[in-house]
């Protein structure tokens, strides 16, 4: 019997189906043999009594083989398309798996669904069932396979099972191929974005390295040519003017490495630069915790500018009294949070430039970024983006 | 989905059960207007009793065949048991003397064994796919 899915009572419903479908049969044969051998009047022992009643011995055998899988084939299906196409298009993870969606829609005892080495199983194999393999394909691309048995030990899934099965597999290798590409995007966005990174924390080197202490020459030559030049006052209020030139130059230059890439990160790390920041601020008193850990260069400043921003806004806008920033990683997601304990977001806060700043940057490195009230007053922010096993690899080019 | 659209087989069930059940819906309402007593008088009818069970697995059996082309499993049971109630019923005909009734009888237990073994047959099995 299908042992994990006919309950007692299932089981009951399908025994007397099967007696009154066989007790019908039984009858219909006997009336109808003893109806053209002539029999008429109750039942007797004259001849075509006999041969009728021979021939209800005779057909009950093979009748009751034909109905008992008739009916157990007609009960089983439990086919509800609508259903099963929801759970198998909803990404994973769902709260219904795509075996148990296809267990559930073919009414099977034991699926199995493998993809790619990982396993998604629902119910165990029926001994002695006949077992069924089918090749999840997208085109000519096996992606899969799906594995289940028939519902019983000796029995064999029907057409129809199969032909479901095979749609059903269709579905799942639409969604594999659906979660596939999503998975590419995301990874070749987050190659993107650490490819910029990277690009700029060169050039922030260029520039810091090279042309700030060429400004820096220029600035003490043109330092000592106004000694010389002394007291010439119409060169030396030119060079002045090419003294001031040159500072705002440098400014200008110190703010677009800045922008480029914190100089901070380098010199104190993702934490300490934060606690740099933290520092400055004097109304409010911030506290940074978690892991020194180096983290690749793109996550290091994406998660420095969110805290930075979840601290602006909690000092300027929620008059938050303190606010703990902590740093981790776990199961190869970098994660930074903080918290305040200001007046917290009100129902009508509409996001602004900062807040879509902050998602934009999490979600670039395909992670993610939620914002929410805190129990009891205050906001929480919370950036998680995956950092894979190897984070500390390329963290840093210094 | 291929599947999820019923069989040949149920189609041919579904198609032979709702003509099935208009013939015995036509038969036996017909002569309800005659009322109890009007049927009684006539001795080629038969009890009164029958003909609204007639009318009733009738129109049961149409709803039947609605549900089995939907791909209902209700429908499928719902017709099952008209047919076999339908079927056992007019084994009382097979024997009559009436030609008429006893040729309605032979349909009704033909198309109730027709009908119930095409719900009940398992579909041929395919070639396994590698």
């Amino acid at each position: 019997m299908t042992t994990a899915l006919v309950s007692t009572s299932q089981r009951a419903v399908r025994l007397l189906l099967v007696v009154a479908l066989l007790v019908a049969a039984l009858l219909t044969t006997y009336v109808v043999v003893g109806a053209v051998l002539g029999a008429d009047g109750p039942i007797d022992l004259r001849w075509p009594h006999l041969v009728a009643l021979g021939a209800v011995v005779l057909a009950e055998e093979p009748l009751r083989r034909w109905l008992v899988p008739g009916v157990h084939e007609l009960l089983d299906q439990r086919r509800e398309p609508y259903e099963t196409i929801v759970a198998l298009s909803t990404p994973a993870p769902s709260t219904t798996s795509a075996a148990a969606a296809i267990a559930h829609a073919v009414g099977l005892p034991f699926v199995e669904v493998e993809v790619d080495g990982s396993v998604d199983r629902v119910g165990v194999p029926v001994p002695g069932a006949d077992p069924v393999v089918l090749s999840i394909r997208y085109g000519e691309e096996v992606l899969g396979t799906l594995r289940t048995c028939a519902r019983r030990p000796g029995a064999q899934l029907s057409a129809a099972d199969r032909r479901l099965l095979r749609d059903l597999g269709g579905q799942v290798a639409l969604r594999l191929i659906a979660e596939q590409a999503t998975a590419q995007l995301a990874r070749a966005r987050t190659d993107l974005v650490t490819a910029r990174e990277e690009e700029r924390q060169r050039i922030r080197n260029d520039l810091h390295d090279g042309f700030a202490p060429s400004l820096a020459s220029i600035n003490l030559q043109l330092k000592a040519l106004q000694r010389r030049t002394a007291p010439d006052p119409a060169i030396e209020a030119s060079i002045e003017l090419l003294l001031q030139s040159m500072q705002q130059a440098s400014s200008e230059l110190r703010r677009i490495v800045y922008d480029l890439r914190p100089p901070l990160l380098d010199d104190l790390g993702l934490r300490g630069a934060l606690e740099r920041g933290a520092a400055a601020v004097e109304t409010t008193r911030v506290t940074v915790a978690g892991t020194e850990e180096h983290l690749p260069a793109a996550i290091e400043v994406a998660f420095f500018r969110i805290a930075t921003e979840a601290i602006r806004n909690a000092v300027r806008h929620a008059s938050a009294s303190r606010v703990a920033v902590r740093i981790s990683v776990e199961d190869g997601h970098a994660l930074v949070v903080v918290d305040d304990d200001g007046i917290g977001l009100s129902a009508d806060t509409v996001a602004g430039v900062g807040l879509s700043s902050m998602r934009q940057r999490a979600e670039e490195l395909g992670g993610s970024l939620t914002i929410r009230a805190v129990p009891g007053g205050g906001t929480r922010v919370a950036a998680e983006i995956p950092c894979g096993g190897g984070h500390d690899q390329g963290a840093r080019r210094r | 989905m291929s599947a999820l659209r019923i069989s040949v087989s149920k189609a041919a069930a579904a198609v032979i059960n709702a003509i099935i059940s208009m013939v015995g819906l036509a038969v036996s309402i017909a002569p309800l207007s005659l009322g109890a007593d009007g049927v009684a008088d006539r001795g080629d009818q038969p009890p009164f009793a029958a003909l609204v069970v007639g009318v009733v697995l009738g129109v049961l059996g149409l709803v039947g065949s609605i549900g089995i082309w939907r791909g209902e499993r209700w429908g499928s049971l719902l017709t099952i048991g008209v047919r076999a109630l339908d079927g056992l019923g007019s084994l009382f005909g097979v024997t009559a003397s009436d030609l008429t009734l006893r040729s309605l009888a032979i349909l009704s237990v033909v198309a109730a064994v027709l009908v119930i073994y095409l719900l009940l047959r398992r579909d041929v099995r395919e070639p396994a796919e590698a």
